[in-house]
């Protein structure tokens, strides 16, 4: 597969999800940035900065014309305000203490639609057939993730291709990091 | 008191590292299905780590000695070896292990369970060399921070949740 390409099917995918959830949420979705590198497979796990950092997390793997996993990563505040912006009314009713179900649903539905847009758009710009699985959403150290997406990918080069795309909603830095890990 | 100033050295994923100086503090940042390995000399109080990513090289022929350590079966005989040749002896080594956790638990069921493989190797390698595990927290779903205090050889354990033990 050509990472050229690659990169531009993405970022077409990401601008539909982008006006997706522009409507849905009513704020400016920005796609910050959309960068490919070969990673040290032992820097993976900082990818997304301190790698003990508690992330909220959306785990998928595709198959089909070609295999990879796709993590979408969330700060718990900004996952916060993503909920806040998509369910406002909902989220002012809700203790502290009753948020995680909230926040892992927002998580799902919003990593959804990125995760099926970008998918979508390499499928149909490749002509390839991508077959994802079910999302799984994961709380814990962002490094743990990552390197278990790794162990799960029994990647054994030293070099990783990796595709990062940083994201922002309104004016805040609210927002998410997707990494894709093709195999 | 005098505060210790410590001098952190991270033990990335797939990497060994060891020491005799009481001011490191060797740590292994948020293991998930990987498995960190502390070995440590009570007598001679020299350490090392390893960050163990896959159980078995399966035969693979490694060219770079960097990469080597990545696997079980090289990286903790090549970390007993290192620290041998730092004065350390393989007689009086004791063991602590920590992570080899499942994040995905459920998802994949066809896929092998590669935090439980990296666990039982670690364990075989260490029997073979006659090395006993006296600390472990493995196992579970979730990721640990590991860290190794070369001035005493204590080793803690911390998760994403707060909770932080010593093994």
């Amino acid at each position: 597969m050509n990472y050229d390409d690659v990169i531009r099917h993405i970022g077409e995918g990401l601008e539909s999800a982008r006006k997706t959830l522009g409507t849905l949420t009513g704020k400016d979705v920005e796609v910050t940035s959309v960068k490919r590198s070969e990673m040290s497979l032992s820097e993976v796990p900082f990818l997304a900065g301190a790698p003990d950092s508690v992330v909220l997390a959306s785990y998928i793997r595709f198959s089909g014309d070609c295999r990879g996993q796709i993590l979408i990563l969330y700060r718990p505040d900004n996952a916060k305000d993503l909920a806040r912006a998509l369910a406002p009314e909902f989220c002012a009713e809700l203790k502290e203490e009753e948020t995680e179900d909230l926040l892992e649903s927002v998580v799902s539905e919003v990593s959804n639609i990125l995760g099926s847009a970008a998918l979508n758009a390499i499928a149909d710009g490749t002509e390839s057939t991508l077959r994802p699985s079910p999302p799984c959403i994961v709380r814990d150290m962002a490094g743990a993730i990552l390197e278990a997406a790794l162990v799960s990918g029994t990647v054994l080069s030293e070099k990783v291709p990796v595709v990062d795309v940083r994201m922002k909603l309104g004016q805040t830095d609210a927002g998410a990091e997707m990494i894709f890990l093709p195999e | 008191m005098a505060e210790v100033k410590q001098n952190v050295i991270v033990v990335k994923l797939g990497q060994i590292a060891w020491s005799d100086r009481p001011e490191d503090l060797l740590v292994a940042y948020s293991l998930g299905s990987c498995v960190g390995l502390t070995l440590w000399d009570p007598v001679e109080r020299i350490g090392g780590m390893a960050h163990v990513f896959l159980p078995s090289s399966n035969g693979r022929e490694i060219s770079r000695l960097e990469e080597a350590p990545r696997f079980a079966d090289i990286g903790v005989p090549l970390l007993i070896e290192r620290m041998e040749r730092k004065g350390a002896s393989r007689k009086r080594l004791v063991a602590r292990m920590a992570g080899g956790a499942s994040l995905f638990p459920g998802l994949f069921r066809e896929m092998p369970d590669i935090g439980a493989q990296n666990v039982s190797a670690v364990v075989e390698i260490l029997q073979k060399h006659s090395i006993p595990i006296v600390g472990s927290d493995v196992g579970g779903n979730c990721g640990r921070t590991m860290r190794l205090e070369i001035r005493t050889g204590r080793t803690t354990v911390a998760t994403a949740f707060g909770v932080k033990k010593e093994i």
